[in-house]
């Protein structure tokens, strides 16, 4: 125990810089790409003045926002808070909790022993659950990362190594040769007497079983009443650990020999330690950012009523909220473009990958196929606001979405559909040079590009090119859209797709469908286009693997 | 059959009014959609891929079977996916294979696809209805009716109304008690699809649209899909240009006023 | 499924079809149309009546009704003679009506054919036309001194051709190519045509023209100004450029076609017509009772039309009423015999500018003088079935230069024979 308690100081003091670290790096970071520095400090006493919302504080502490994932999640989410607070309270600050209350405090005394198994309980209960949710959803499932994996292990590991000390504690005949010698003073009968109240009140297994006739258990209790309850209440109060106690009893013996219960003691620091020393680390420290994210929204629903006033406290909102994901996956479960990730396996499209790699565009850390993917999630996001409304950690996501979305559609970043308009054909052609044919182009169930059947019925009448609302409303369809309607048909006829995928017209086309209506041979024109750009799409995808 | 409400993804945060105008309207006719959680329509993932264009409408039928229901939609884009989706799915076997397959392993399928209706469709099943409740509120404004496209085209797939000579928007505004004027540019699209990819493009057709309703002599444009009216309220021009509004608004306004 | 019932179907949107509709909608029945982009759309708006008789001395007529009477006399077979001239200037007279209700006005007395001006450059005689194109009836008659304005990028309208060919008997024909305001690289009549809605433009295009004017008195441009809003335009040109401002038709895609469309598309539902564009015929079913039932959709079946009768109205081989197979040609609705050459080897003649033509011109379904259709055994193919326009064989109305005015014709005489035998009970 000393050795936790020296090594608590300088773990303390390395989170603390941690934290300080990664809040410094978040002033640093611009999400909109715009906000200065200044204007970043500017906003430093607006997040202080958020300390005091009383909103805020509400749902902090009814966890209010976890309810949008419905009462299972919530249910889930309150064990897991009201255990971890409370074993906080009962028991790591246990004695200035008592001493608040005018109590004595002993670890093993009521009303200690019992509320720290009762929060333990609640702790394991909901990591149980959560734990569940993890494995038997596949979608959340396969999103879970080693990061996740490593909170539930430290979280779940303080908690049942917590139990598990005990129980061993509690089965140990050691601890209790040693304590009787300490502070009991009796001859053998009574120790005798004192081992059966041991054995059948407090789950000791000694190495031979003690007699437990009712006379010798009354005697005993009296003796323990006066020398041992006022430290000790019985194990039915820590019913956990008095559970796991009776079900590890048969290898009592052995555990003694291993000295179990000093390991597990030091498991339990070390698991302590360990969760204190990675809180500045990713979703560790949502502990300190979730609650900060929820004193910032202040309670408000609405993505629109969460503007704040300065670009400062906008961006300040945009860090605090990025900083506050769990990476619960709520989000995900209820994306509306969902289908999307199923087909494409485009991670970002699903808005707890996207927050993250948000935070790295923003730092500047993302390129090459993470950029793309990036971008991709980021213009297939439909804007719904779902995830919005079931964040449990309050994240004005819809913001979070449009806000890097506009920069990225700024610096070309959003997707072909925004890029290649704005290109030349060769710009175009080269972009999409040397791509193969994707294996999404062979397996796509309609083929009308590459299938000269499309085309038999074309005889240039140039009837699409007349109703197009495209050509209408180009002054220079010749420089703007390199070919008209029927021209990228005529293309496509001599088999040339790279040129109509190089074609402004491809990528200007505003799918209104006119050409394909007006077709009087059957040409599907507007569906010829679509697959183009899809194709332009799966090869750009498929490209980059 | 009842029918579930299917809003799509854009009036939640880009078009709220709209949403609870529509759902207004169709109280005012005594119809009660059904409010279940469905996912995007698949419109703007037809650019990504057919089959996920195609999966994200399945889903959504798959979800109304489900819960025994038809859908009405006031959102013009998810109407046509949804249609041109159901479409290609009836005709392309080895695309409805593979969707069955993805639904499948989220423990969905589709035994059949449910009906889809327009708002504007489900008004002029009402027609009575709206006549008796509108009265002469609007005293016969002048309103552009505003198709737009995706409703319409491609006709072989969308089921809406005929794709060069429509009626039913008018029928609706004159039930109303607004006086639909003929224009030019009526059946075209309102250009938003290229916003932030060409811009300048975006505006030209959009604003070509405002001009030739103005030209026509109508004070409201009138519109029945997300799309098309968030981009003509994002439209300024040089000159005094027609408010567009939504025919759900439309409606409501023509209530409000009788009464 | 959406099922509907009429009294006429029409089937077919070309200038028969939409005539038909028009016709019944008229006389108080209910209608429903079926049909798809044809012919129609690559037109160029002029009402032939004849303008040639016989096809194979190329002799061309100002007088179309007495070439008619001649006609008659000569081609037996021909849709004329099952009509008389009082109807098919009363058809005309309707449909023009129409047409004019719409803002597309016609001209011409309809007593002799106009000579109008083409893109080629040759002289068309026609009976009725665009009244934005007749001024060039009187330029051109007048020889007076002209200005045809061709455009940058308008591929289907040449100055230089104009001059070149015209020019030989119209000295005071001048041309100028000048750039369309707005608008550069290639350019399409439609989209023209939208532009110049604008007042502005309008007056841009003016400033344009002017440099070149001379001493004009007429300014020919090429069919593209405005769709309905086209004798606004043109009365506004004229007054800008002080000239009588005209048009010539274009090459296609052709702007008439655009605007007879939006004319119908208007007026149509207007007068009750259930108009299901862009759909066809998928199925028939004759009912002993002496109605049809119609499936008509697009790529599947989409309505199931009850219809006491119905009007063939489906043209020739663009309008794919009727179809060249192996073996011969189909009528592609009913099936019902087709009039045509011994074999595929009879269709065509060696050479392409034959001026007797080509056989397979001439095909189409036989028919009776209620142009109700003939089927196998000569006996009428259904009491409640009519045909009109291109459909019909015994003609050639591309080198007859008789289109128009024999579909309108024929749609309306089939719908007077309709409405008798509707309204006495069958």
């Amino acid at each position: 125990m000393d050795l936790f308690y020296a090594a608590l100081l300088p773990v303390l003091t390395l989170a603390v810089l941690g934290l300080a670290f990664r809040a410094a790096r978040a002033m640093r970071s611009r999400l909109d790409g715009v906000t200065g520095l200044k204007d970043r400090l500017k906003a430093l006493p607006g997040i202080a003045a958020t300390l005091l919302s009383p909103k805020g504080w509400f749902d902090i502490l009814t966890l209010r926002r976890s309810l949008g994932g419905g009462p299972w999640r919530w249910m889930t989410a309150a064990l897991i808070h009201a255990g971890f607070i409370g074993l906080l309270v009962v028991h790591a600050f246990g004695p200035w909790t008592a001493d608040l209350f005018d109590l004595y405090y002993e670890a093993t005394l009521d009303p200690f022993y019992f509320l720290r198994d009762l929060f333990g309980f609640m702790l394991c209960l909901g990591l149980l659950m959560v734990i569940c949710r993890r494995l038997f959803m596949p979608r959340l499932r396969r999103i879970t990362r080693p990061m996740d994996w490593a909170l539930l292990i430290i979280v779940a590991g303080i908690g049942l190594s917590g139990v598990f000390w005990q129980a061993a504690k509690s089965v140990s005949p050691a601890a209790f040769e040693r304590m009787t010698e300490e502070y009991f003073y009796g001859g053998e009968e009574e120790v005798a007497a004192l081992k059966a109240v041991w054995t059948v009140d407090y789950d000791v297994v000694f190495p031979r079983r003690p007699d437990t006739s009712p006379e010798t258990l009354e005697f005993g209790r009296e003796l323990n009443a006066d020398s041992c309850s006022s430290c000790h209440a019985p194990a039915s109060s820590a019913f956990m650990s008095s559970a796991v106690a009776k079900v590890i009893s048969p290898a009592a013996p052995a555990l003694e020999r291993i000295d179990a219960a000093a390991a597990l003691g030091t498991l339990h620091g070390l698991f302590i330690l360990a969760g204190i020393l990675l809180l500045p680390i990713g979703k560790f420290a949502h502990v300190l950012t979730t609650p900060l994210n929820l004193l910032r929204r202040r309670g408000r629903s609405s993505s629109e009523a969460a503007r704040e006033r300065s670009s400062g406290e906008m961006e300040a909102a945009r860090q605090e909220g990025l900083a506050a994901c769990t990476h619960c996956g709520e989000c995900s479960l209820r994306c509306s473009v969902a289908p999307a990730y199923d087909v494409l396996g485009i991670r970002p499209v699903l808005p707890s990958e996207k927050i993250g790699e948000l935070g790295a565009y923003a730092s500047g850390r993302l390129s090459g196929k993470r950029l793309d993917d990036f971008g991709s999630g980021s213009r297939i996001c439909s804007q719904c606001g779902r995830c919005t409304d079931v964040c449990p950690s309050g994240i004005d996501l819809q913001d979070l979405w449009l806000s890097s979305l506009k920069r990225l559609k700024e610096e070309k970043l959003a997707g072909p559909q925004y890029y290649m308009p704005g290109k030349s054909p060769s710009q175009r052609m080269t972009a999409l040079r040397g791509l193969a044919e994707s294996r999404a182009e062979r397996a796509r169930a309609e083929k009308l590009v590459a299938r000269k059947e499309s085309y038999l019925g074309c005889v240039q009448c140039t009837t699409c090119t007349s109703v197009c609302t495209v050509v209408n409303a180009s002054a220079n369809p010749a420089r703007e859209l390199d070919f008209t309607p029927q021209q990228v048909m005529n293309l496509l006829r001599m088999g040339l797709v790279d040129h109509a995928l190089g074609a402004g017209m491809t990528w200007n086309c505003v799918t209104c469908y006119k050409c394909q209506e007006h077709c009087p041979q059957g040409v599907p024109v507007a569906d010829v286009l679509f697959e183009l750009r899809n194709i332009a799409n799966a090869r750009l995808r498929e490209g980059e693997d | 059959m009842q029918f579930a409400w299917f809003p799509g993804c854009k009036i939640a945060y880009h078009q709220p009014q709209y949403g609870r105008d529509a759902l207004d309207v169709c109280a005012a006719l005594g119809l009660e959609p059904a409010s279940m959680e469905f996912n995007c329509c698949g419109w703007p993932l037809r650019q990504e891929s057919l089959r996920t264009s195609a999966l994200a409408a399945a889903r959504n039928f798959a979800l109304a079977n489900a819960a025994g229901l038809d859908i009405v939609t006031p959102c013009k884009c998810c109407y046509g996916n949804l249609k041109v989706m159901a479409h290609k799915l009836q005709t392309l076997p080895e695309l409805r294979t593979t969707i069955d397959a993805h639904l499948q392993s989220e423990g969905l399928s589709l035994a059949e696809i449910p009906r889809v209706l327009h708002l504007l469709t489900v008004m002029d099943q009402n027609l009575d209805k709206l006549r008796e409740l509108a009265g002469n509120g609007l005293g016969g404004s002048p309103v552009a009716a505003s198709y737009g496209c995706h409703a319409l085209r491609p006709s072989e797939a969308t089921d809406f109304d005929d794709p060069l000579a429509p009626t039913v928007f008018e029928r609706v505004l004159k039930a109303l008690g607004a006086e639909p004027v003929p224009w030019q540019l009526r059946v075209e699209c309102c250009g938003h699809f290229m916003r932030d990819r060409n811009d300048a493009m975006a505006d030209s057709i959009g604003l070509s649209k405002l001009r030739d309703a103005a030209g026509a002599g109508a004070e409201t444009v009138a519109t029945a899909c997300t799309y098309c009216q968030m981009q003509f309220e994002g439209l300024t021009g040089d000159e005094e240009l027609p408010a567009a509004e939504t025919v759900a608004s439309v409606a409501l306004r023509a209530m409000r006023r009788k009464s | 499924m959406i099922d509907i019932s009429c009294d006429v179907m029409v089937i077919g949107a070309g200038h028969a079809g939409m005539a038909a509709a028009l016709f019944a909608a008229q006389k108080g029945l209910s209608v429903a149309q079926a049909g798809t982009t044809g012919g129609i759309d690559f037109g160029s708006g002029f009402i032939d009546v004849l303008g040639v008789h016989p096809t194979a001395k190329l002799l061309e007529h100002d007088d179309p009704w007495s070439a008619m009477d001649s006609l008659r006399r000569e081609i037996p077979d021909h849709p004329y003679t099952r009509l008389k001239t009082d109807e098919i200037k009363e058809s005309l007279r309707e449909f023009i009506a129409f047409l004019d209700a719409q803002g597309l006005p016609y001209g011409g007395d309809g007593q002799s054919n106009l000579r109008l001006p083409t893109p080629a450059g040759t002289v068309k005689r026609t009976c009725r036309a665009p009244q934005t194109m007749i001024p060039g009836a009187d330029a051109l008659a007048s020889k007076a001194p002209c200005l045809a304005v061709a455009f940058d990028g308008l591929k289907g309208f040449s100055g230089h051709q104009l001059t070149e060919t015209l020019g030989r008997h119209w000295p005071a024909l001048k041309s100028a190519t000048i750039r369309f305001p707005g608008l550069d690289g290639e350019l399409f009549p439609e989209h023209m045509a939208l532009a110049l809605s604008d007042a502005k433009r309008r007056e841009a295009l003016a400033e344009a023209v002017r440099p070149h004017l001379g001493d004009a008195q007429y300014v020919a441009f090429p069919a593209m100004l405005g769709i309905l809003d086209c004798t606004k335009i043109t009365t506004h040109l004229s007054q800008l450029l002080g000239a009588t401002v005209f048009e010539i038709p274009t090459l296609p895609p052709p702007i008439m076609g655009t605007r007879l469309r939006a004319a119908f598309d208007r007026g149509l539902p207007a007068l009750g017509v259930r108009t299901l564009s862009q759909k066809t015929v998928r199925g028939t079913q004759k009912h002993p009772s002496g109605g049809f039932t119609f499936t008509v959709g697009g790529a599947r079946d989409e309505y199931r039309v009850s219809a006491r009768s119905a009007i063939l109205a489906t043209g020739r081989f663009f309008g794919k009423g009727l179809r060249q197979e192996m073996h011969g040609i189909r009528e592609t609705v009913f099936d019902i015999p087709v009039a045509q050459p011994s074999g595929p080897d009879e269709w065509y003649s060696q050479e392409f500018f034959d001026p007797k033509g080509h056989p397979a011109d001439r095909s189409g379904v036989r028919f009776d003088s209620s142009f109700r259709p003939l089927g196998p055994d000569g006996q009428v193919y259904h009491q409640n079935l009519r045909a009109a326009g291109a459909i019909l064989c015994g003609h050639d109305w591309i080198r007859e230069k008789c289109g128009t005015g024999l579909a309108v014709a024929t749609a309306w005489k089939a719908v007077q024979s309709l409405t008798e035998q509707l309204e006495g009970g069958n």
